[in-house]
């Protein structure tokens, strides 16, 4: 047992030629709100299959709750809540699904069930062919929260739903998940709601971490160094992830030690504009702009 | 759990083909045997023969019936895109096989029995008096020729329903379409190879109880245990080999 | 609502947050002993991790900003913490140099940047 919900090592999955997962090493803290997040087809839905024992890998290792989806895949699914595709069983309705789910999982309580079903003001007597988008998630969530699940797996939650529902569900994360011994991974990229739950964060794209930080470290640290000039050549600075010229100014990303880095530029004499800080969205955008770019997976303490 | 789930999807064509059988058999019952009874009674006329000439047009309501039911469970789901959610469900992926097999089976046979017994109290109330036939010599009661019916049906649908079960774990919302193409392929190569080559008959689909020869009462067909045992062995292997393909397969 | 975060900023919640109870109390919406939401409550309110608003609530603490009371609850302990002379000019020595480094870069004269002190610390009403 140690304290990783889940763990990945050079995580494999091929499809042809494809490589939907590209030597993935992710690390999951228990108790720990992690936002998966990447591009569409970055290789997030891929990772999460793999790790429900939905898909086979193709190489490396996976470990959820300490356990081997490949060996114990059915341990796993026991104490792990999902939200994959938010497809359920079209002919049955919001109370037969909760029926049909209840057996298979000791610690389901339907006096959960209950409760969110009314938190997210669902209709449980209409069949699930029959309800919107925003409601079917809302229903495929409400099965996974009942479930009483150590683990709570969500792949894209807030897809087509709008603002409403959205924060009805933030809400529901917070006092209900967080900070309550479980853990909660969600895959998006919708950021601004990461943003706001998330303690850590793993940035994937084209089946890699490019980056596996908590949030607030990648907030303190990440910085734009604004500089009056125009293409400054400073490629040895180990912390730059872009550099970007244009109208009289160079801008530099840099992922730590910005002050260091001003300081320096000072002392070569150029004129520092400001030092300031990005958002997630920003931040994401300059670690996927990288592109085809190795660029090694970073934990910043 | 997952059988009541079943249940809700099989229910109404498990009553709707009880039903039809039901309909089929009364209505078979109704025409001919009146006037078999009434020419003189001979061997031919026996009611093991009247048994065996009703039970023939059972063949194709059985095997449409058989079809129909290996389109429901896990292939289906999947094909409603609901696989995900499913094999999600802390089961094993055999779990899922043989629930939807077993109790498909379990339906489809009482379908048989039911059929079978209503064929042989229809034939009682016709011909009372039928103690034991002499079929080839030998005298065989009613009961034994109700089981082998009743096997011989169960073959039928055990034979189809697991093609077609397998046949839509395999392609999913096709998989029925699939099932009938092959069974038609297979009726129409047996066709051709006897046409090719008479010395060689490729099994039937259905198994033949006995030898109807042209003068005389019928008799058990030759190698009967063996027929059956491979009978046997062919159905079971399509929820096996449903089972392998879930197993190796990726769920999407 | 005393606290309002914006998770889009790039400035940790947390320290938002902080800076928030401490703007509240410099303006006199917080005064001496009143209660704060609980981490929970505000967490939900907010809807952001409670791990966010207990390490902010912690720090505030630890700088003796605020007091936790034994059964829950958060109150506000003192509007300025108990520190000497030098340790609170050690604390705003950083913002003061950054302050001036910002002025010079925009070639801002000595006395503007000192008015424009004086007009900041001004609006924010009395030093309690």
């Amino acid at each position: 047992m140690n304290d990783l919900a889940i763990e990945t090592h050079a995580l494999h999955k091929h499809y042809g030629d494809i490589r939907a997962v590209d030597g993935l090493d992710m690390h999951v803290p228990r108790g720990a709100v992690y936002g998966f997040l990447g591009r569409n087809g970055a290789g997030k839905t891929t990772t999460i299959r793999l790790l429900a024992g939905l898909a086979h890998a193709s190489g490396g290792e996976m470990r959820v709750l300490g356990l081997d989806p490949r060996v114990d895949s059915i341990a796993i699914l026991e104490r792990t809540g999902l939200v994959i595709e938010k497809m359920l069983l079209p002919s049955m309705t919001g109370n037969d699904l909760v029926r049909f789910n209840r057996g298979f999982f000791p610690r389901w309580s339907d006096a959960l069930a209950r409760k969110y079903a009314e938190v997210f003001e669902l209709d449980m007597t209409r069949k699930f062919k029959k309800l919107s988008t925003g409601n079917r998630t809302k229903l495929c969530l409400l099965l996974a929260l009942a479930q009483g699940a150590e683990l709570l797996v969500l792949d894209e939650p807030t897809a087509g739903m709008d603002p409403v529902v959205t924060d009805q569900l933030l809400r529901v994360m917070v006092e209900d998940f967080a900070n309550e011994g479980r853990t909660l991974v969600l895959s998006s990229h919708h950021l601004s709601e990461v943003e706001r739950i998330a303690e850590w964060v793993g940035i994937i794209d084209q089946g890699k971490l490019l980056l596996e930080a908590r949030l607030d470290d990648m907030r303190t640290n990440f910085r734009r160094v604004r500089v009056v000039g125009e293409a400054l050549a400073l490629a040895e600075w180990p912390d730059i992830v872009s550099a970007n010229t244009g109208e009289g100014t160079t801008e530099y990303v840099v992922r730590a030690n910005a002050d260091a880095f001003a300081a320096h530029l000072g002392s070569q004499g150029t004129t520092v504009l400001d030092v300031t800080p990005l958002n997630l969205s920003e931040i994401f955008l300059e670690v996927v702009g990288k592109g085809k770019t190795n660029v090694p997976v970073e934990v910043l303490a | 759990m997952y059988l009541w789930k079943y249940w809700r999807e099989s229910r109404i064509t498990f009553a709707v083909g009880l039903l039809l059988v039901g309909l089929l058999l009364w209505g078979v019952l109704k025409i001919p045997v009146g006037s078999l009874m009434q020419g003189p009674h001979d061997a031919g006329d026996s009611p093991a023969t009247i048994y065996l000439l009703m039970a023939a047009p059972l063949v194709l309501p059985l095997g449409f019936l058989a079809l129909l039911f290996g389109s429901f469970g896990i292939g289906s789901d999947m094909g409603k895109g609901s696989g995900s959610f499913l094999f999600s469900r802390p089961r094993t992926r055999a779990f899922f096989v043989w629930n939807d097999w077993g109790f498909g089976i379990a339906q489809l046979l009482l379908i048989v029995l039911a059929a079978n017994a209503v064929l042989v109290l229809a034939i009682h109330r016709i011909a009372p008096g039928s103690g034991p036939i002499l079929l080839a010599g030998h005298p065989v009661s009613m009961l034994s020729i109700f089981c082998l019916h009743c096997t011989a049906g169960l073959l039928l649908i055990g034979l189809l329903f697991g093609l077609t079960y397998f046949c839509s774990v395999l392609a999913k919302n096709r998989g029925v379409l699939l099932a009938i193409g092959i069974v038609v392929a297979y009726q129409i190569a047996k066709a051709v190879v006897k046409y090719k080559w008479p010395s060689i008959t490729l099994p039937d689909l259905t198994l033949t109880e006995f030898s109807m020869t042209p003068q005389g009462p019928p008799g058990f067909a030759k190698n009967l245990g063996l027929e059956i045992g491979l009978r046997s062995a062919v159905a079971l292997a399509f929820p096996f080999a449903a089972q392998l393909l879930l197993q190796q397969r990726d769920i999407d | 609502m005393i606290i309002r975060v914006q998770p889009g900023l790039g400035v940790p919640i947390y320290l938002q947050i902080e800076s928030q109870v401490k703007h509240a109390i410099a303006a006199g919406a917080l005064k001496l002993d009143n209660a704060l939401p609980s981490v929970r409550k505000l967490a939900a309110e907010l809807r952001v991790n409670p791990n966010t608003v207990a390490r902010a609530y912690q720090n505030l603490e630890r700088d003796g900003i605020l007091r936790t009371v034994p059964g829950g609850g958060c109150y506000v302990h003192s509007q300025s913490p108990g520190l000497l002379k030098s340790e609170k000019l050690r604390r705003l020595r950083p913002i003061a140099m950054q302050l001036a480094v910002e002025a010079k870069q925009l070639r801002l004269a000595r006395a503007e940047l000192l008015q424009l002190l004086e007009n900041s610390y001004d609006d924010l009403g009395e030093a309690q």
